[in-house]
């Protein structure tokens, strides 16, 4: 026989097991159930067994009482009268027997019914009788009969005191047979129930599993687009499922959407230059500096749409913390190279715990994007600088240029403003900025910098 | 000045070519970021254009081996990826400024001036040697307040002199830094040429700009109002 070992037994129950959820908890149990049945009968089987014997016996007892109460002693011997006597021991071959003797297996008295029984000395005494005033009750299962044994002194009139033994012996056969019946009722009923028990659990998993094939009969009718969304109608267990089916299904709609506005925008916004290119192309002299600027203008679209459309924005599942200060410490790097001439005075003050819920190349633009306009704008100085509340991470990018206007601010500030609206050098970094921003929930206020430029200031939700 | 030019698009690294070598740079051009490796290790630039995707070795490891190799020459990184995370790593690779393409020839050109400008020590674009002013931004000379013609030969070469003011330049030097690698190297034509700067800066022959240092080159003899 082969010996199995563990992990061929793993992959055997991985193999093997049934691909169904139903099916699997309807083998287990049909496993399991005879095993159960079976202890039950069994269980029963005993109990029943034991009540048919201490009823015996407790059958036997009132044949000996009143055996007793009948029983007359005279010259002749004992006398026993009928009158109160079950009647089967008048009976030949009743079941039912009742013999006196002596502790030595002298025959007194018997039953009439016993007369075409062999009553030696192993049926009578078993070796000994119990002693005076005690019972004893027990099995012969060679002879096939229920013993009863009670010893007693009986005085005579005599005043004579003379030991007596009753023996009351009941055929075990009605007991077997009433066990028989028992039994046959018993595996019918149990049989009966495992069939009521199987079919009420393949329905009850039927019901229970309702809700998961429903969901995936949504999902199916979600994936054929026949609807929109998964209803909130499943229990408790699956409803987070469906909730977080929902909102996933809702981030892929907005995703799809936005890039197919992108797309649609950069399409649209670049007919413009298109049809002023062919103009020119058209027309009798070719201006170079026209093509110059339409090519300008349509590098600048590209380069806003692919930048909102790179932009992950929107808290993905699982977004990592970034911490703030190393980016920053690498984009002022950067900018004191590119605006070497400046000759800027580049400030950092990032606490080392601050962090962001980001993607990080998204805080690089939002960052890269506001620094640059700083030092563009600045005369030598530029700060950027961040604070970590509960509910917020506040960012500074200050400088110390020309500051921009109130009425001016919200006009910057301005978003969702169509692409093709945008004009070269109108600053298509701010607008990302404000795009990215926006998709994290995220906000830029302008103010004015303690001295004396702009403040930009970033709050990010914690 | 000896330029190195490293991008895989081979029509726009010709066009490129052209126009830089029309301002008055020695061009060399690599299509691959091996070849890019090499030619920095084999000659001394001036000047490098990257672009970040080469094949082979692309434009980051590039600019990290020159660096590692220490060669200080200005690195202009060119890239088609606008976002600031790239450009910041072309920066901390050790690039000095950017270009995003498309560009404008006008755009690369001004980049190259200011670096090179800076490589030179030169903070401000405007170079005055007593009364010679170099402007770089504009690329004009001016003589005592006058303007004077140079050919983009003839600037680039004054430049290389002003840029190394004091110091001797051998006629090698200046060759391999003012013309492609298969130039004829003739000395003669460097004489005429040194000549020809010394007739339109000094006319009078009064400053004596440029000395000629017997058997060794040539040396841009005037001081510098600016600190370097």
């Amino acid at each position: 026989m082969k010996r199995w070992t563990r992990a061929e037994l793993q992959t055997l129950l991985r193999e093997k097991a049934p691909r169904s959820i139903a099916r699997r908890l309807l083998l287990a149990s049909l496993i399991g159930l005879p095993f159960f049945l079976a202890a039950t009968g069994w269980f029963l089987a005993k109990s029943f067994e034991a009540s048919q014997l201490a009823s015996a016996e407790e059958r036997a007892r009132i044949q000996f009482y009143a055996l007793l109460s009948t029983l007359d002693f005279d010259r002749s011997g004992i006398q026993v009268s009928n009158r109160n006597a079950d009647p089967r021991l008048a009976q030949i071959n009743s079941g039912l027997y009742a013999v006196i003797h002596r502790p030595n297996g002298l025959l007194l008295w018997q039953s009439t019914s016993s007369q075409g029984l062999l009553l030696d000395e192993e049926l009578l005494s078993g070796g000994n009788p119990p002693e005076v005033g005690k019972e004893r009750f027990d099995t012969l299962d060679e002879a096939d009969l229920l013993r009863f044994q009670f010893q007693t002194i009986y005085e005579t009139d005599d005043g004579e005191d003379l030991p007596l033994v009753f023996t009351i012996l009941e055929s075990l056969n009605s007991l077997r047979a009433e066990q028989r019946a028992f039994l046959q009722q018993l595996w019918l009923g149990l049989g009966g129930a495992a069939v009521l028990l199987t079919l009420a659990q393949a329905a009850i998993l039927r019901w229970g599993l309702a809700p998961l094939r429903k969901l995936a009969h949504d999902v199916s009718d979600l994936e054929q687009g026949r609807r929109a969304a998964l209803p909130d109608q499943y229990p408790t267990e699956l409803q987070p499922l469906a909730q977080n089916l929902n909102q996933l299904l809702t981030r892929e709609q907005t995703q799809r959407e936005r890039y197919r506005n992108t797309l649609g925008d950069l399409a649209h916004s670049l007919k413009t230059p298109l049809a002023v290119l062919r103009q020119a192309v058209q027309g009798a002299d070719i201006d170079r500096s026209q093509f110059e600027e339409q090519i300008t203008r349509m590098d600048q679209l590209i380069v806003y749409q692919l930048q909102r459309a790179v932009a992950s924005g929107i808290h993905r599942v699982g977004q990592q913390s970034q911490m703030l200060k190393p980016i920053a410490d690498k984009l002022v790097a950067s900018f004191s190279k590119v605006y070497f001439d400046k000759n800027l005075q580049l400030q950092v003050t990032v606490d080392a715990q601050c962090a962001c819920r980001a993607d990080e190349g998204d805080i690089y633009e939002v960052l890269g994007n506001l620094i640059d306009n700083a030092c563009k704008a600045c005369h030598s100085k530029v700060a950027v600088s961040a604070e970590q509340s509960e509910r917020w991470l506040l960012i500074h990018v200050e400088d110390d240029g020309p500051g921009i206007e109130p009425e001016a601010r919200n006009r910057i500030l301005l978003r969702g403003q169509r692409a093709d609206s945008y004009q070269p050098g109108q600053g298509i970094g701010l607008a990302v900025t404000v795009d990215i921003l926006d998709s994290y929930g995220a906000e830029l206020d302008i103010g004015s910098a303690a001295f004396g430029g702009a403040r930009f200031t970033i709050r990010w939700p914690s | 000045m000896r330029l190195l030019l490293a991008e895989d698009e081979q029509a726009l690294r010709e066009s490129l070519t052209v126009q830089l070598q029309k301002h008055g740079y020695a061009v060399d051009g690599a299509g691959d970021g091996r070849e890019a490796l090499w030619l920095a290790g084999e000659y001394d630039y001036d000047l490098a254009i990257i672009d970040l995707g080469l094949p082979q070795i692309d434009g980051l490891s590039v600019i990290r081996s020159i660096r590692e190799k220490q060669k200080r020459f200005p690195i202009l990184v060119l890239t088609a990826r606008g976002r600031w995370q790239d450009k910041v790593e072309g920066l901390e690779a050790g690039g000095d400024d950017y270009v995003t393409k498309p560009f404008q020839i006008e755009e690369i050109l001004a980049r190259l001036n200011a670096l090179l400008r800076r490589s030179g020590g030169f903070a401000s674009p405007r170079l005055e040697f007593g009364p010679v002013q170099i402007d770089t931004a504009a690329q004009e000379v001016k003589v005592n307040g006058a303007a004077v013609e140079f050919t983009a030969f003839e600037y680039k070469a004054l430049l290389y002199l002003a840029h190394r003011h004091g110091q001797v330049v051998s006629k090698t030097e200046l060759t391999e830094h003012l013309y492609d690698q298969d130039f004829d190297r003739d000395s003669n034509v460097i004489e005429v040429f040194i000549g020809r700067l010394r007739k339109k800066l000094d006319p009078d022959h009064t400053l004596n700009p440029i000395s000629t240092v017997r058997g060794r080159g040539y040396r841009f003899e005037l001081p510098t109002s600016e600190q370097a």
